[in-house]
């Protein structure tokens, strides 16, 4: 119940700082943002720079050629700030809620959760293994044909595997009393 | 193609959700009776392939960014339907789980590629059923067809949401960039996209799983 009301007050949130387009407030609400975020990480930051890193790359590359083209430079520092804190609201959330949890009310959107996160998991574990194979075999950098044969050969192999591994799932899930509603 | 937050209007994504939510709700119905002990993994592994397949995106300087999507497969193999929830959920999990696309951009990328990509795969498919290549040409027009949507959705705001500067508040490109911008961006992409539909489709019913 508790993360179901977190995640209906953090739409409420999002709608809010998405309608603001005073600068003046959109600051006061970053440094609130960042504030909150600090306590929350307790000082383990490496790992959260990441995302506020990559909104901000979006923002500069979608407003510096508008605010170049048109000569509205505040549309660039509104831009950001405005992604800045969408996306620090964002990290705060989701450290702090259980999303299985809150999405929680049907049993077999639940299911269909729980196979594909786990397969997401498994996918980005073997897309990181795979560019570390491939680099480790080719000193000099792999060619184009390389990584086509190879990503082909590895893709076909992990799909055929993945489909295994949810068969087994599901019956897992199926024997531990989780039926389809 | 993913738009990430701050981009869209409130004007703009909050109707959008309502009408997400209304066709999930109607979908749900239809969704149900795919399921069974032998489609769950299925579904899952094609949605999971989706979410794969559209975290692999490039940026735009004209606005949002370029990726493949994945909802050919799901939508030949079990139905628009299906395939539209399925991505309205590999969506949600990309938007909490690597930030790609937002919360508040959810439902805009959730109508552009799950729904109208979806629905235009299956009836493009449906149209050409006997026809040799009419998985390559699903997989290849429902791309093209979400990007149009899309550029469409993203080219109206700096119309619509300006201040009295005529300073864009959110997206600042018009109709005349984005439509070009995205469909040639995405010719690429449709074609790829098309040929692994054609290998995906072709390998699910060689393990005699017919959807």
């Amino acid at each position: 119940m508790k993360d179901r009301f977190l995640l209906l007050l953090y739409m409420l949130a999002l709608v809010l700082l998405a309608s603001l387009s005073s600068i003046k407030y959109l600051l006061l609400f970053l440094f609130l943002l960042l504030l909150a975020n600090a306590i929350s990480l307790r000082g383990n930051f490496r790992r959260a720079i990441r995302p506020p890193l990559f909104a901000l790359f979006t923002a500069f590359f979608i407003s510096t050629p508008y605010a170049l083209w048109t000569g509205h430079y505040s549309y660039a520092l509104l831009l950001t700030l405005r992604v800045l804190n969408l996306t620090l609201l964002t990290l705060l959330v989701l450290r702090n809620i259980n999303l299985y949890l809150a999405f929680g009310f049907s049993k077999t959107l639940s299911q269909l959760l729980v196979l594909t996160s786990s397969h997401i998991l498994l996918y980005r574990r073997v897309f990181s293994e795979f560019k570390d194979s491939l680099r480790s075999r080719s000193p000099e950098g792999p060619q184009r044909r390389d990584m086509i044969n190879f990503s082909g050969g590895i893709g076909l192999y992990f799909f055929d595997r993945a489909l295994r591994d949810s068969e087994e799932v599901a019956k897992a899930m199926k024997s531990r009393g989780f039926y389809i509603d | 193609m993913h738009v990430p937050d701050g981009f869209i209007a409130p004007q703009v994504f909050l109707p959008a959700y309502g009408l997400v939510i209304g066709l999930a709700l109607y979908g749900f119905k239809r969704f149900k009776e795919n399921l069974n002990e032998r489609s769950i993994p299925y579904l899952a592994t094609l949605s999971a392939y989706a979410f794969v397949l559209s975290s692999l995106s490039l940026p735009l300087p004209g606005g949002t960014s370029v990726h493949g999507m994945g909802f050919a497969p799901l939508s030949i193999l079990f139905g628009p339907w299906t395939a539209y929830l399925c991505m309205c959920l590999v969506f949600l999990l990309q938007a909490v789980l690597l930030g790609h696309g937002g919360i508040t951009t959810y439902s805009v990328n959730a109508l552009a590629i799950g729904f109208v990509g979806s629905f235009c795969a299956y009836g493009v498919y449906s149209l050409l059923t006997k026809r040799k290549y009419a998985t390559f040409l699903s997989g290849f027009i429902s791309t093209l067809a979400s990007a149009l949507f899309m550029s469409v959705v993203l080219g109206i705001h700096p119309y619509l949401f300006t201040d009295v500067d005529g300073k864009a508040l959110y997206f600042p490109y018009p109709l005349s960039i984005t439509i070009p911008l995205l469909l040639t961006s995405h010719i690429p992409v449709a074609l790829v996209e098309g040929l692994l539909t054609q290998a995906i489709v072709s390998f699910v019913r060689r393990r005699g799983f017919e959807g």
